[in-house]
C-alpha cells in the first residue's frame, strides 16, 4: 500500500471535514418545509440515523480487517460481479463530488461572485480541488486537521447574531408537526450530513484498533450533528418561521445583519470561512471516486484518475445550467446515497454472512 | 569526471573514503620533486628547499605562515637526532600533495621512509562578529567567520558533550571543499543522519563554496518557495538546534551554517525570546506570526475588498477609501504589483550599494518615490500604506529567507484575489497550506506541529511558554532521548 497511516484523532478530524460542508448553509430552511420549527429534532434524527449507518459500515468492514469497501465487495461478490459494485460506488462518489462542486460553484455566483461565469468557478474549485486530493492519505489528514480550527471560528459568529432580537416563542410548541414530518424533514438533514463514506475506504489505513476506530468516527458525527442542530436552532430563533420559508440561506442571513465599527456583512467573512469546509467535503469525494476508478482500473494506482474525474466533473457541470436542473440532479443524488450507505453494505454484509466470508473471530477481537 | 552513478545505494559510504590513488615514495629525492611538481602542474608559488643533497622542503607559500616555517619547522628538522618530531607521517605521495594545499609543510629525506608534515598553514581569518543579518539585543553576539576550524571551535565551546560528533568529508570534485556535519550523537536519529550521508554522497560537483550550494542537492522539494534547511551565521542557534537532536552542515570558507531537519516556526523564533523573560517572548513570537500574516495576506485582502467586497467595510471607511482611490486611473492589483516593484528595487539597490549611496537610494525612494508617486495620482495614499505595512512586516521576520519566501508568496494571492476577491484568497490560502502540510525536510513533516497537530509541542510556536516547561524535545527530528529537563522549579515543590 502506498498510502501511509493516519492517526485516530486525524481520523476524527477527516469524518469531521468530510461531514460538515455546503448543506448546512441551506439545511435549516430545508428542513423547515416538512418539520416546521421542529426543524431541530429533525436534524437530530438525521444524525443519528447516519450513526446507525455509521454502525452498519463499521460492522462490515470489522468482519474484514485492513480491507477497504472495494475490497471487500471483490471478495464477498466474487470478481466480476465484485468490480461492477465497485464501478457503481465510483461513479457514485463521482457524482456526488460533481453535485458539491455544482452546488458550490453555484453558491459562490450568488453570494460573492455574481458577475464571473460558472464555469470558471467550478474551474478553480476543481483545480483547487486537484490540488489538494492528489496529495497522500497522510497528507490530506494534516489538513483536515489543520483547518479545522477555522470551524470553531465559524462556531462563534453567530453568537454575534444574537446581539439582536431573537424570540424563544419561535421554538413553540415543541413537536407539532408530528412524527411523520419529522422523519421526514429528517430525510434532507440527511443530505447534508453525508459524508462518513469515508471511513469505507479509509479505515484500514488508521493506526489502533477498529473498536477506537468505531468511537471517533460516532464522536465526529456527534459533533457534527450537535453543530448543525445548534445553527438550525439559532436560525429559528432569529427568523420567524414566515422569514424562514422565504430565504434560501439562512445560516448567511443570520450573519447579513450583523455590522461592526469595522467589519461590515459578516456573511460574505463568515462565507469566505465556510469555503474551507466546503472544498474538504469536495476532496474527500474526489479522493474517494480517484481511489475507486483507481482501484478498479488502474491496479490501485491513482496517477491517471486524479486528472479524468475532475475534468469529468466539469464537463458534466458545464450542461446544468437551470436551477430546475439542479435540483433534480440533487434529488438523484440524495436517493442514490441511500443505496450506497444502507442498501449496498446491508447487501454485502448478509451475502458475506450467508456466503460465509464474514470473519467472526477478528471483530470480537 | 562525472560518472553518473547507476544503481542506489551504490554511492553509499563513498564520500567516507574518497577513491584515492596509492603512490609510495620513491627511494630517490629527485623522483620525489618531479612527481610533486607534476601532481601540482609547476605552479610557481610551490617552493622546493633543497637543505642538502639528500634533504628537501616542500611548501606552497601561498599558503604557509613563514614564521611558522622558521620558528617551528626549520627547528625541529635542525634539533631531530634519530626520531623527527612532525604532525603526520605520510608514505603516500597523493596524500602528501592534497595535504600540502591545506597548507602543510613537507621534510623529504633520503635516510627516511616516510614524508614528515607539519602544520603551518597561515590563518588568515577575520575576527569573530555579530552577523549583520541576524542581529539580537540580548544574549550572545558571537557569529560564525569564514574558517571552519573556528566555528566548530565555537560549537564546541557552547557544548562540552563528548558525544559531540563532527565528521569531515570533502565535497566538490575540482574545489575539495571541507564541509563537516555536525550532530550530537545521543540525540539526532541514526535513520536522518544515514539519510543525510545517503544523500550527500550523490552530491558529486565541481565546485562547493558554501553550504547554499549543497543546500540545493539534499533539500526534499527544491521546488518549493519554503526553505527546508535553516540557513543561520549564529552558534547559539546552531547549538539550540543540535540539542533538539538536529545537524548542522558548516564549509569551510563560508559563515552559514544550514540546520535539519527544520520546522517553518523555527523560522520565526530567535535566541531574543529565549533569553528574555517568557512574556516578553511571547509577545515577541505571537507578533512575528502576526507580520507573516500582514505581509503574505494584506495587499490581497486590500485588493479584494476595494475591487469586489466593498460592502464588508464601513461606510466611513469606504468614503476614505474612495477618496484617495477615485484619481487614480490603474486598477488595484497594478498598483500594488508597481509599487511592490519598487520597493523590492529599493531594497536591492541599498544592499548592494556601499552604506553612503544607500542613504541616497533612502532619500530618492521614501521622499522622492513615496510622495512623488502618490502626488502624480498614479497610486493611492491607502495602498503606499498597505504596501510599506507589507514590507515592514516581511522583514521583521528573523530569518531573511523566509521573509522574502513570504513576500515571494504574496504575488500569486494578490493576482488571486484580483480575479476573485475573498474567494481568490482562501484558495490560495488552502494551495499554500496544503503544500505546508505536504511538505518535509528528511522525512520530518515541515509544518510540525501544527499539521500533523500536537498540543503539547505548540509551547514555542506562536508563543512561548516559561522554559520549564519544555520537558520533551520536540518530537519533529525524532529525537533518541526525548527527555530534555528534570523538574528545574522542584525546589517549589519541596518546601
Amino acid at each position: 500500500m502506498n498510502e501511509k497511516s493516519i492517526s485516530q484523532k486525524q481520523l476524527f478530524f477527516m469524518v469531521l471535514q468530510s461531514q460538515i460542508g455546503i448543506g448546512l448553509l441551506a439545511l435549516p430552511s430545508n428542513v423547515f418545509s416538512h418539520s416546521k420549527n421542529d426543524g431541530w429534532m429533525s436534524v437530530l434524527l438525521a444524525g443519528i440515523c447516519i450513526q446507525i449507518m455509521i454502525l452498519l459500515m463499521w460492522t462490515l468492514l470489522n468482519g474484514f480487517k485492513g480491507k477497504s469497501i472495494f475490497e471487500i465487495s471483490e471478495i464477498v461478490f466474487g470478481k466480476y460481479v465484485g468490480k461492477f459494485i465497485n464501478i457503481l460506488y465510483t461513479v457514485y462518489f463521482l457524482l456526488v463530488m460533481a453535485l458539491l462542486a455544482l452546488l458550490f460553484a453555484n453558491l459562490l455566483k450568488e453570494w460573492i461572485l455574481g458577475y464571473t461565469p460558472l464555469s470558471i468557478l467550478l474551474l478553480i474549485i476543481l483545480a483547487t480541488a486537484l490540488y489538494i486530493g492528489k496529495s497522500n492519505l497522510r497528507v490530506l489528514a494534516r489538513f483536515y486537521m489543520l483547518t479545522a480550527g477555522v470551524i470553531i471560528i465559524s462556531i462563534v459568529l453567530p453568537w454575534f447574531a444574537f446581539t439582536f432580537n431573537f424570540e424563544w416563542a419561535y421554538l413553540f410548541p415543541v413537536g407539532q408537526s408530528g412524527l411523520g414530518n419529522i422523519t421526514m424533514g429528517a430525510h434532507d438533514a440527511i443530505v447534508a450530513m453525508i459524508g462518513f463514506e469515508i471511513i469505507a475506504v479509509i479505515l484500514p489505513f488508521v493506526e489502533g484498533t477498529y473498536k477506537q476506530t468505531l468511537k471517533n468516527v460516532s464522536l465526529a458525527n456527534m459533533t457534527v450533528t450537535l453543530m448543525y442542530v445548534y445553527f438550525t436552532i439559532a436560525c429559528y430563533l432569529i427568523f420567524s418561521p414566515a422569514e424562514i420559508k422565504i430565504i434560501s440561506e439562512p445560516v448567511l442571513y443570520l450573519l447579513k445583519a450583523v455590522n461592526f465599527q469595522w467589519v461590515e456583512r459578516l456573511d460574505l467573512i463568515f462565507l469566505s470561512i465556510w469555503i474551507i469546509p466546503m472544498t474538504t467535503s469536495l476532496v474527500t469525494y474526489f479522493y474517494l471516486s480517484s481511489k475507486g476508478a483507481a482501484y478498479t482500473l488502474h491496479k490501485g494506482q491513482r496517477k491517471y484518475t486524479i486528472w479524468y474525474l475532475p475534468l469529468f466533473v466539469f464537463i458534466l457541470g458545464l450542461f446544468f445550467s437551470s436551477e430546475f436542473e439542479m435540483k433534480q440532479f440533487s434529488k438523484y443524488v440524495a436517493a442514490s446515497s441511500y443505496i450506497f450507505t444502507v442498501f449496498m453494505p446491508l447487501l454485502t454484509l448478509l451475502v458475506s454472512i450467508v456466503r460465509k466470508k464474514y470473519n467472526y473471530r477478528s471483530s470480537s477481537v | 569526471m562525472f560518472r553518473r552513478r547507476g544503481g542506489k545505494g551504490e554511492g553509499l559510504n563513498a564520500y567516507e573514503n574518497p577513491q584515492q590513488e596509492e603512490k609510495s615514495l620513491f627511494p630517490k629525492l629527485a623522483d620525489n620533486i618531479f612527481f610533486i611538481q607534476n601532481s601540482l602542474v609547476h605552479t610557481e608559488d610551490l617552493i622546493i628547499q633543497h637543505l642538502s643533497e639528500t634533504e628537501s622542503l616542500f611548501f606552497i607559500e601561498s599558503l604557509v605562515d613563514s614564521k611558522e616555517i622558521s620558528d617551528k619547522v626549520l627547528t625541529r628538522i635542525m634539533n631531530r637526532d634519530n626520531e623527527i618530531v612532525c604532525d603526520k607521517k605520510i608514505t603516500n605521495l597523493y596524500e602528501m600533495t592534497n595535504l600540502l594545499l591545506d597548507g602543510y609543510t613537507f621534510f623529504i629525506s633520503e635516510s627516511m621512509t616516510f614524508a614528515a608534515g607539519f602544520n603551518s598553514s597561515a590563518q588568515e581569518k577575520r575576527s569573530i562578529q555579530e552577523p549583520l543579518s541576524e542581529k539580537i539585543l540580548k544574549g550572545s553576539h558571537a557569529g560564525f567567520i569564514e574558517n571552519l576550524d573556528t566555528n566548530i571551535q565555537l560549537v564546541r565551546k557552547a557544548v562540552k558533550n563528548p558525544k559531540l560528533m563532527v565528521r569531515y568529508m570533502t565535497l566538490g570534485e575540482r574545489s575539495r571543499t571541507k564541509v563537516a556535519v555536525i550532530y550530537i550523537e545521543d540525540l539526532a536519529n541514526d535513520d536522518i543522519i544515514n539519510e543525510l550521508f545517503r544523500r550527500l554522497s550523490y552530491a558529486k560537483v565541481d565546485y562547493i563554496q558554501s553550504p547554499g550550494h549543497i543546500q540545493e542537492f539534499i533539500e526534499d522539494e527544491t521546488y518549493s518557495p519554503f526553505p527546508q534547511m535553516l540557513n543561520t551565521e549564529r552558534p547559539d542557534r546552531v547549538v539550540a538546534n543540535l540539542m533538539e537532536g538536529r545537524f548542522a552542515i558548516i564549509a569551510d570558507g563560508s559563515p552559514t551554517a544550514m540546520i535539519a531537519p527544520i520546522n517553518f516556526f523555527a523560522f520565526i523564533q530567535t535566541p531574543d525570546d529565549y533569553n528574555n523573560r517568557w512574556l516578553i517572548g511571547s509577545f515577541l513570537t505571537l507578533f512575528r506570526t502576526m507580520s507573516i500574516l500582514i505581509a503574505i495576506g494584506l495587499p490581497s485582502l486590500y485588493i479584494a475588498v476595494v475591487s469586489f467586497h466593498y460592502e464588508i467595510i464601513p461606510f466611513e471607511l469606504v468614503l476614505a477609501l474612495k477618496g484617495t482611490l477615485e484619481f487614480v486611473p490603474v486598477p488595484p492589483i497594478i498598483e500594488a504589483v508597481s509599487m511592490l516593484i519598487i520597493l523590492e528595487l529599493l531594497s536591492e539597490a541599498a544592499t548592494r550599494l556601499p552604506s553612503p549611496i544607500a542613504q541616497t537610494i533612502g532619500v530618492v525612494g521614501g521622499l522622492v518615490i513615496g510622495t512623488a508617486v502618490v502626488e502624480a495620482n498614479l497610486v493611492s495614499n491607502s495602498m503606499v500604506v498597505v504596501v510599506a505595512l507589507t514590507a515592514v512586516a516581511s522583514y521583521a521576520l528573523p530569518i531573511t529567507e523566509m521573509g522574502t519566501t513570504i513576500r515571494l508568496l504574496s504575488f500569486p494571492l494578490m493576482v488571486a484575489s484580483s480575479l476573485f476577491g475573498l474567494v481568490g484568497i482562501v484558495f490560495g490560502l488552502m494551495v499554500i497550506f496544503l503544500h505546508l502540510c505536504k511538505l518535509e525536510s528528511f522525512g520530518t513533516p515541515y509544518f510540525t506541529p501544527l499539521a500533523p497537530f500536537r498540543l503539547s509541542e505548540n509551547k514555542d510556536t506562536i508563543i512561548r511558554l516559561p522554559l520549564w516547561q519544555f520537558i520533551k524535545r520536540p518530537s519533529g527530528p525524532r529525537p533518541k532521548d526525548s527527555v530534555r529537563t528534570g523538574h528545574p522549579r522542584g525546589w517549589k515543590r519541596d518546601e
